[in-house]
């Protein structure tokens, strides 16, 4: 019995990565710990800054309480997306419900895969502080003990709870039915609420901190842990046990902590049979109407169109239809005029703002660094998009339609470059038009710098296609793995950064103006340009026929 | 008409999943193509339809040679595949017409095909939804509409009959009676033999790559000497293996 759950647990954790090449793996972990690491280092760099800080007003002892409370709160959010995923939005919850499992199982499976994902979580946000802590506040084993049972058991409550929120909506509420609408409302709601923390922390880190109210601040500070530890109650035992690891306290907080999560445990597991099943069962990807069209609607919608255009409308419905294409591919587009929105709104009482920004670019109006960096920033933008980087993986197991129809490969990489350009052209054209709008970009730069970036977004288009006819990922049963876990976007940007990096250095060295920069981007990038045009038409005709789908 | 000759593959340079293949499938047929799983059925049709190419010999459909003319090659066949989960996103509506584009099919006969095929296998209703909401022989019927809308002369169907219920399956056995009786070419793999005894006029059995048998029922009877069943045959020809 709970073998069976360990097993399936295992099964799971296998089926949501690639591991079958266990040196892709290790690509993949070495990049993620590259990509952390400067933040691992920087929360541990804070936390002694801060443990000193504290020290001085005898109140270090806090620092446990806060992050546990931090932790537990950024595992709970997390959860929910994670909860909705694994537990409702799965392939596989369909091939699991025939099986001759008990619910508690499947559940408990896919409890330990949600723990397991926090852990890496956890290891950004809770494990630098606890570690550094311990130095700071010469910890015994007693309190790395302590600490490695809080870091596996912490996650447990949490979770819980944000189970509790998910489940009983799936059970009861008919609303998330829809598979699709509810992905597209929930990774708008995920954006929204980002958004939202960005703004209140800029705005909360930028008024300006003096000593004198320090005090106060903490003072808030604490009376909002201790709403966030009465809300996860075992992660207010858990800090005590880790503050008084020395004496008896640290042990039965510990245990008061390691008890309180087996029962919720308990209590969760009972509860989830009488709500898991029901919920999940019926779950459908999309509504229809069954209704049959008039004459005359069946004559527009059979209009006929060019082969190409169909085929790049194609392309585009798909992927504003499938929720993980459109988040990954689309909605990417609006952060960036938002993020500069908020940006703006939150410094408008102090700091750099875009005014000065344009005052300074206006004062220096021939200068090629402003195109070369608005090129930069829409080659960049447009890679971000994944539209080109994941144009074949898309395909995934369908990859076989492509083959037999009689569409020239040739045509079809093209229209696949075709659509990425013209979703770049809408992401990094919003984009500029708040910039320009911003920093008051007169309409003659403004132009310069949009005709650079369509260059740009050609480029990024290209060198995706490249990247993703060399290597598709094209085994795939579940559609964010396309979009998500694939190294082709991360090479395209890469690929791009160094590429457009290099061009303002170039711009840069030279001390070229504003026009001569231009020209520089229509010779160097249309000859880029044209050169992965060909290379795309001959070699990239030759990897698409190759891949057998 | 189509042709393979002498066709060879060879996957990872191990598993020879197709050996030294040779097979003539001549205008106004119906042709099964029969074997167990992993035979190499559907590495035949893969070959055949240019999903993925011989290591050598030659495959001709209408004469026309698929690795050399390609897309001209393309356009003789319908292909419709043993896995109808593909366009999920799409409308039925939209996948049809977007077939209708691919192969350029003019706007009146893809409206009379669209009428016409969706009346015969009741998906009259079923047409302005998105093919997500299908059922899979709902799903089955979508694509055969879309290969069927370009009026190929040859079709190739990889386990057609898989998922659909009885008067669809009955209508699509009628059609492609109709079609071959028109001079035109039908090609299916099968695992049905029934389906294959009623409806073929040649059959032929693979396994391990290799043709074991291939031509008319009858003559399968007598090169078995009597009345046997189709399936006795069939499983003493593949070895009894499955």
């Amino acid at each position: 019995m709970r073998t069976n759950t360990f097993l399936l647990a295992r099964v799971l954790l296998k089926g949501s990565g690639d591991v079958s090449q266990n040196r892709k793996k290790w690509i993949l972990w070495s990049i993620l710990a590259v990509a952390f690491l400067p933040m691992i280092v920087q929360i541990g760099a804070f936390t002694s800054v801060a443990h000193d800080v504290l020290k001085g007003m005898n109140i270090e002892n806090i620092i446990p309480a806060i992050v546990l409370a931090i932790t537990s709160f950024v595992v709970f959010f997390f959860g929910i997306f994670y909860i909705i995923n694994t537990f409702y939005f799965t392939k596989d919850i369909e091939s699991l419900l025939p099986l001759p499992l008990r619910p508690f199982e499947i559940i408990g499976a896919k409890f330990i895969v949600v723990t397991i994902y926090e852990y890496l979580t956890e290891i950004v946000v809770l494990a630098p502080v606890l570690l550094v802590y311990g130095i700071k506040s010469g910890g015994g084993i007693l309190y790395y003990l302590y600490s490695a049972i809080i870091f596996l058991i912490l996650p447990v409550i949490p979770l819980v709870v944000s189970s509790l929120i998910i489940m009983p909506i799936m059970r009861f509420t008919g609303i998330i039915k829809n598979k699709d609408r509810f992905r597209y409302f929930a990774s708008i709601l995920g954006i929204v609420m980002a958004i939202g923390i960005q703004f209140v922390s800029t705005r909360f880190f930028s008024s300006n901190i003096n000593q004198d109210k320090i005090e106060s601040v903490l003072e808030q500070l604490e009376s909002k842990i201790s709403t966030v530890t009465s809300f996860f109650p075992s992660a207010k035992y858990a800090a005590m046990s880790l503050v008084r690891s020395v004496d008896a306290v640290g042990i039965l907080n510990m245990l008061l902590f390691l008890g309180l999560t087996a029962i919720i445990m308990a209590v969760f597991l009972y509860l989830s049979q009488k709500l898991y099943f029901k919920g999940v069962m019926g779950i459908s990807e999309t509504g229809s109407k069954r209704r049959a069209m008039s004459n005359q609607e069946l004559k527009r919608v059979t209009e006929k169109r060019a082969v190409a255009f169909t085929y790049f409308l194609k392309e585009i419905r798909i992927i504003l239809r499938t929720p993980p294409f459109f988040i990954n591919c689309i909605l990417g587009n609006f952060i960036w005029p938002l993020i500069i929105l908020i940006s703006s709104m939150a410094n408008s009482n102090g700091g750099m703002n875009f005014k000065q920004l344009g005052s300074i670019i206006r004062q220096n109006g021939d200068n090629g660094l402003i195109l070369a960096i608005g090129f930069a920033f829409s080659a960049f933008l447009a890679s971000s998009n994944n539209v080109a980087s994941t144009a074949i993986s898309r395909e995934g197991q369908n990859m076989y339609f492509n083959k037999y129809i009689p569409l020239g490969y040739n045509k079809q990489i093209l229209v696949k470059v075709m659509s990425a350009v013209a979703v770049g052209v809408f992401g990094v054209g919003i984009t500029l038009c708040f910039v320009f709008y911003l920093i008051e970009l007169n309409v003659y730069t403004a132009a310069l710098i949009f005709i650079a970036s369509l260059l740009g977004i050609l480029f990024s288009s290209f060198t995706g296609i490249v990247f993703d006819l060399l290597n598709p990922k094209l085994d795939w049963d579940n559609e964010q793995k396309a979009v998500k876990q694939n190294f082709n976007i991360l090479f395209n940007m890469l690929s791009c950064i160094i590429f457009s990096g290099a061009f303002i250095a170039f711009v840069f060295i030279m001390g070229l103006d504003i026009i001569q920069t231009f020209i520089a981007t229509i010779l160097i990038f249309g000859t880029f340009n044209a050169l992965l045009y060909y290379f795309v038409s001959t070699i990239g005709v030759k990897l698409f026929k190759k891949i057998e789908g | 008409m189509i042709e393979l000759i002498n066709v060879n593959k060879t996957y990872n340079g191990k598993l020879k999943a197709v050996d030294n293949l040779n097979l003539l499938v001549q205008k106004g047929e119906i042709f099964g193509f029969l074997g167990p799983n992993g035979a190499g059925k559907t590495t035949t049709i893969k070959m055949l339809t240019g999903i993925i190419g011989c290591d050598s010999g030659t495959i001709k459909i209408n004469g026309i040679d698929v690795d050399k003319n390609p897309l001209e090659a393309k356009r003789q066949f319908g292909f419709v595949p043993d896995d109808p989960n593909i366009f999920l996103r799409l409308k039925g509506i939209e996948y049809l017409n977007f077939m209708g584009d691919i192969y350029n099919v003019s706007a009146s006969d893809r409206k009379t095909r669209i009428e016409e095929l969706s009346e015969r296998f009741e998906m009259v209703n079923a047409l302005s939804d998105s093919i997500q909401s299908y059922s899979h022989g709902m799903r089955q019927k979508i694509v055969i509409m879309g290969v069927l809308i370009h009026n190929p002369s040859v079709w190739i169907l990889d386990e057609p009959m898989t998922g659909l219920d009885p008067k669809s399956s009955f209508v699509l056995k009628e059609m492609m009676r109709e079609h071959a009786s028109k001079g035109n070419t039908v090609f299916f793999s099968t695992h049905v033999l029934e389906v294959a005894e009623k409806l073929c006029d040649r059959v032929a059995v693979i396994n391990k790559g290799k043709i074991l048998f291939c031509g008319t029922l009858e003559e399968m009877k007598i090169h078995f000497k009597g009345e046997e069943s189709l399936e006795k045959m069939f499983l003493e020809l593949t070895g009894n293996e499955n």
